[in-house]
């Protein structure tokens, strides 16, 4: 059984201009150990996907649908002080974009972190600063003993992140949901916390679901990808797969839009615009832009199928499986 | 951060104070010589001598260019005197000693009143935005800052004391007791419980629910609306959000981390408020014969007793300054960005 | 895989089409129908300005015509507010008040609102020199607690209307000033002032015709909350007997002569004065918070 099944989710922001139905209908499951990325355009609804998970969504959004099972229970229908006592930080974890805003500014990192210690993992004083100190080490933090009384504003966007990973892990979770980790930060950095990623993954088995809508960085960490597009999956597999043979035409425009060295003439885009989540086009919901769209496309979504070669495709007219593949089988 | 750095920035602070002292009494100074004719000619009336008259001009220094008039008030306060008052006859600094406790008992407990109420309610309507605690904190926030404090007054002592008879008439601090505590602190109902009078100890929480009341109610309605407005948006920040993630209990995460960052907002309201808690109490012991600070002010303003305005007025504004010290101290010690 | 036969969509077709421009008389209506309060605050300010301009025209009794056969008579269909101690009728004293009231808190509010955004624009613009002396005065002018400031300056100058007005100013400007020189100082350095001053405009184009209309909202937001707290001020001052005397038509006045009666238990002498004065502040409260809210784009309906 998977680690962590999403059915269906639905999620929608209502304001008073109506409803903004984000999610509709997403699906996607994560086995333990495994690094899934979540892939999709800003606005497809990669975050709020995350934090329907954790049922942490900011008003005015509200999941209406659908179910998250975490070791078969359905954490759509849990209680807030279910979910707050035994899953958030036990279970499951978060890392943010913006690591500086998403630490306490008038609380040093260090009691930031002994405070998780000794509430959620009952240390006392002593223990959840040694502790402390250990995860810092384990972040590759230098110096962690005077890190402990920094200010979140006195540390850059790097080491800020790694505090974060660290605050994330200090409970041991089998999931981390990282939503744009390396977002804002240099290259440098974000290759260095690309590499912590997978070590940490390699060391604690535990299982990582990564958001983001850089290509390349899904590629350097992901055994899987699923793309999202105006609150659906598109198409999901791993990443090899996908990268190489993708079916679904949205994939294929994403990864063609890739600016390459040698590239001659034009950039290609995605023609028209994000679909308008207000008024989402009827069927699929990309059919408005898409190439090999045809008069089904805009009467029925397609539902998410298993395609050759391992991939799941949401699409009535897939892209053709690239030739090499199809040999191999 | 280090304690030490703190003390020289509080001491920094400190120093500062005298040269906005001084200047704000000498502007004070120059408010009472605006006056058109002279101190002695208004009070004495028309009929003392003329040499009566110089006599007395002489002695409050009337007879003097202005810049040496300051000069020797300064030399004056330097020793603790603020000048004779026209309407008492003593040193105005021994009347203000005086009215003082009076005063600043009533002051503290509407002030207490006005944070334990408005800091849970406004907690209570953030966190649980737009259900009905949230409507009663906005109305009551509303209706506060709207209110006058002198028709509040006059309509809680009409309703509880001339309608009801409930509560003490506007008779001053005691009710009708005509006993005295021997005062330790000033404060009548702790000298009372010292004393082991409990009689005389109701009888000062009688007379002093109404005015501080109405002090407290207009002071709290300021504090509850910043407190609602910063908890609310303390709770939808980023770093709440981490909080929570991490399973950390609610209660924790509203106390301690939200909390602290709403709290430096919410003091300043809180030392703006007391500024205007100042002023008000003037009202309000001129309503309820409140034998304090605010009542001696009104008559000599009545009377037109230039130095117990000037020592009210230089009084009133230095507690005020401190209190704006506080918070400075208080800001420079809570919020880690503050460089000094 | 075979080709099929196929019926494609142009891409780009099913496109929704962009949403019509709002006229911003229609959207100020959306917002306000939106904030019930602020629309109460709106209306209550208009009931206000109306009493104001033709509550003298209108008024059954003459404001200061003494009847003592009338004396301290309880509201009743002759006089729905009953009358005070010289037989005065409290309502009509009460619309008349509105317009003393109003005139001396709008000049207030405007000598402030004037002085006080021309120094913090001064302060904010020039910097250096100007910006310590002005802000160093406005310092020494906020050491004072409000009210008992406005006390002195009210004693000194003798009472009457002017004294209200100058008091009740002098108190307002410090808050003017600081707003200003923030607003300036953070306009200042925005990419369009850059620009402006890039392109060549000289600096009291800039000042004149860039910045200071982009300050405009908060200044707007803070002179309508102003005006209720003047409308407390300037009542407290006449109460106390320092602004305007008895026996004007003021509200704070009418107050003062509702304590004098106070233990024959004539309750009405200072209960409508006073509700008027807490509804008129109470409907610039709202109208300003409500401002604030629509003004501010992150704070708008969506």
């Amino acid at each position: 059984m998977a680690l962590l099944e999403v059915s269906d989710l639905r999620t929608s922001f209502f304001l008073r201009s109506g409803e903004l139905r984000v999610l509709d209908g997403v699906s996607l499951e994560i086995e333990a150990g495994e690094v899934l990325g979540l892939v999709g355009e800003t606005g497809s609804g990669k975050s709020v996907t995350a934090y329907s998970i954790t049922r942490l969504l900011k008003q005015p959004g509200r999941v209406v649908g659908g179910e998250v099972k975490w070791d078969g229970r359905d954490l759509v229908r849990l209680w807030e002080s279910e979910l707050e006592q035994e899953i958030r930080g036990k279970e499951i974890s978060m890392i943010f974009q913006s690591p500086r805003e998403a630490l306490n500014p008038v609380i040093t990192v260090g009691r930031q972190l002994t405070q998780v210690l000794r509430i959620r993992r009952g240390m006392d004083r002593r223990e959840a600063r040694a502790e402390a100190i250990r995860i810092l080490k384990s972040v590759y933090i230098s110096d962690p003993e005077s890190r402990l009384d920094s200010y979140p504003h006195e540390l850059s966007g790097g080491m800020a992140q790694r505090i974060m990973i660290a605050l994330a892990l200090s409970c041991e979770p089998r999931l981390l949901i990282a939503d744009e980790p390396t977002t804002g930060l240099d290259v440098t950095t974000q290759h260095q916390i690309v590499l912590l990623l997978r070590e940490l993954r390699d060391r604690t088995g535990m299982a990582i679901l990564l958001i983001t809508h850089d290509l390349a960085l899904a590629a350097q960490l992901c055994d899987r990808v699923a793309v999202l597009y105006a609150g659906r999956i598109a198409e999901m597999g791993p990443i090899g797969h996908l990268f190489r043979s993708p079916r679904h035409p949205y994939t294929a425009a994403l990864l063609a839009s890739r600016p390459r060295l040698g590239l001659q003439g034009d950039i290609l885009t995605i023609p028209g615009n994000v679909a308008n989540l207000m008024r989402p086009p009827g069927g699929c919901r990309f059919h408005p832009r898409c190439p090999n769209a045809t008069q089904v496309c805009a009467q029925q979504q397609p539902p998410l199928e298993p395609m050759d070669p391992g991939q799941r495709v949401a699409c009535h007219n897939p892209m053709p499986q690239r030739q090499e593949l199809a040999a191999s089988g | 951060m280090g304690s030490t750095r703190l003390l020289l920035y509080a001491a920094r602070r400190i120093l500062l104070i005298v040269p906005v002292l001084l200047v704000a009494l000498f502007l004070t100074f120059a408010l009472t010589r605006i006056v058109p004719g002279n101190p002695v000619d208004r009070v004495a009336g028309p009929y003392i001598s003329l040499e009566r008259r110089a006599e007395l001009k002489h002695i409050a220094y009337l007879d003097r260019p202005f810049y040496e008039q300051f000069a020797l008030y300064l030399r004056d306060l330097s020793q603790g005197k603020m000048g004779t008052s026209y309407t008492t006859a003593q040193d105005v600094s021994k009347d203000l000693r005086q009215r003082f406790p009076a005063t600043f008992e009533l002051v503290t407990y509407a002030m207490l009143f006005a944070v334990a109420v408005a800091l849970p309610l406004g907690i209570a309507a953030a966190i649980k935005k737009d259900s009905w605690i949230d409507s009663i904190a906005r109305a009551v926030s509303v209706l506060g800052v709207s209110m006058p404090i002198f028709w509040l007054g006059l309509m809680l002592l009409y309703v509880f004391f001339y309608f009801l008879g409930w509560l003490p008439g506007p008779v001053g601090r005691t009710g009708s007791a005509i006993r005295f505590a021997e005062p330790i602190t000033g404060f009548l109902t702790i000298d009372a419980l010292l004393n082991g009078d409990f009689d005389l100890f109701l009888k000062a929480v009688q007379a002093l629910i109404l005015p501080c009341f109405t002090l407290g109610f207009v002071a709290m309605a300021p504090i509850a609306r910043m407190t609602r407005a910063v908890m609310a948006e303390a709770l939808q920040s980023d770093y709440v959000r981490t909080a929570r993630s991490l399973g950390l209990p609610f209660r924790v995460v509203v106390l301690r981390h939200a909390l602290k960052n709403a709290l430096i907002p919410i003091l300043t309201i809180t030392a703006a408020v007391y500024g205007y808690a100042l002023g008000g109490e003037v009202l309000v012991e001129i309503i309820f014969a409140w034998p304090g600070l605010g009542q001696y002010s009104y008559n000599a303003l009545l009377s037109s007793d230039f130095p117990a305005i000037q020592g009210f007025v230089l009084l009133v504004t230095f507690v005020y300054m401190v209190i704006y010290l506080a918070l400075d101290i208080a800001t420079a010690a809570l919020d880690p960005r503050v460089k000094y | 895989m075979a080709v099929e036969e196929r019926n494609l969509i142009a891409p780009g077709a099913g496109l929704t089409a962009a949403p019509p421009v709002v006229g911003r008389f229609s959207d100020f209506v959306y917002q306000l129908r939106g904030n019930p309060a602020t629309f109460a605050g709106l209306f209550i300010v208009v009931v206000i300005v109306l009493s104001a301009l033709l509550g003298p025209v209108l008024a059954r009794y003459d404001p200061y015509a003494v009847d003592l056969g009338q004396s301290a008579v309880g509201p009743s269909l002759a006089h729905p507010f009953g009358t005070d101690q010289y037989g005065e009728d409290i309502l009509t004293r009460v619309v008349v008040a509105a317009r003393l009231d109003l005139f001396m808190v709008l000049s207030a509010v405007g000598a402030s609102m004037l002085i006080g955004v021309a120094l913090g624009a001064v302060a904010g613009f020039f910097g250096r020199f100007f910006d310590e002396g002005i802000m160093r005065s406005q310092d020494v002018l906020q050491a004072f607690p409000r009210f008992v400031f406005a006390m002195a300056v009210a004693w000194a100058l003798g009472p009457g209307i002017v004294t209200v007005i100058v008091a009740t100013a002098a108190i307002n400007i410090p808050g003017y000033a600081r707003l200003m020189r923030s607003l300036m100082l953070s306009v200042k350095e925005t990419q369009f002032a850059l620009a402006a001053v890039a392109v060549g405009n000289s600096r009291w184009r800039l000042l004149w015709r860039h910045l200071l209309p982009n300050c405009l909202t908060p200044i707007i937001v803070l002179s309508t909350l102003q005006c209720g707290f003047t409308i407390l001020e300037a009542a407290g001052l006449s109460f106390i007997g320092l602004g305007v005397r008895v026996p004007q038509a003021e509200w704070g006045v009418m107050i003062a002569m509702g304590l004098q009666d106070f233990l024959q238990g004539h309750w009405w002498i200072y209960t409508f004065p006073g509700l008027a004065i807490a509804f008129a502040v109470l409907g610039f409260n709202l109208l300003g918070d409500g401002l604030q809210d629509i003004l501010d784009p992150k704070r708008r309906r969506v």
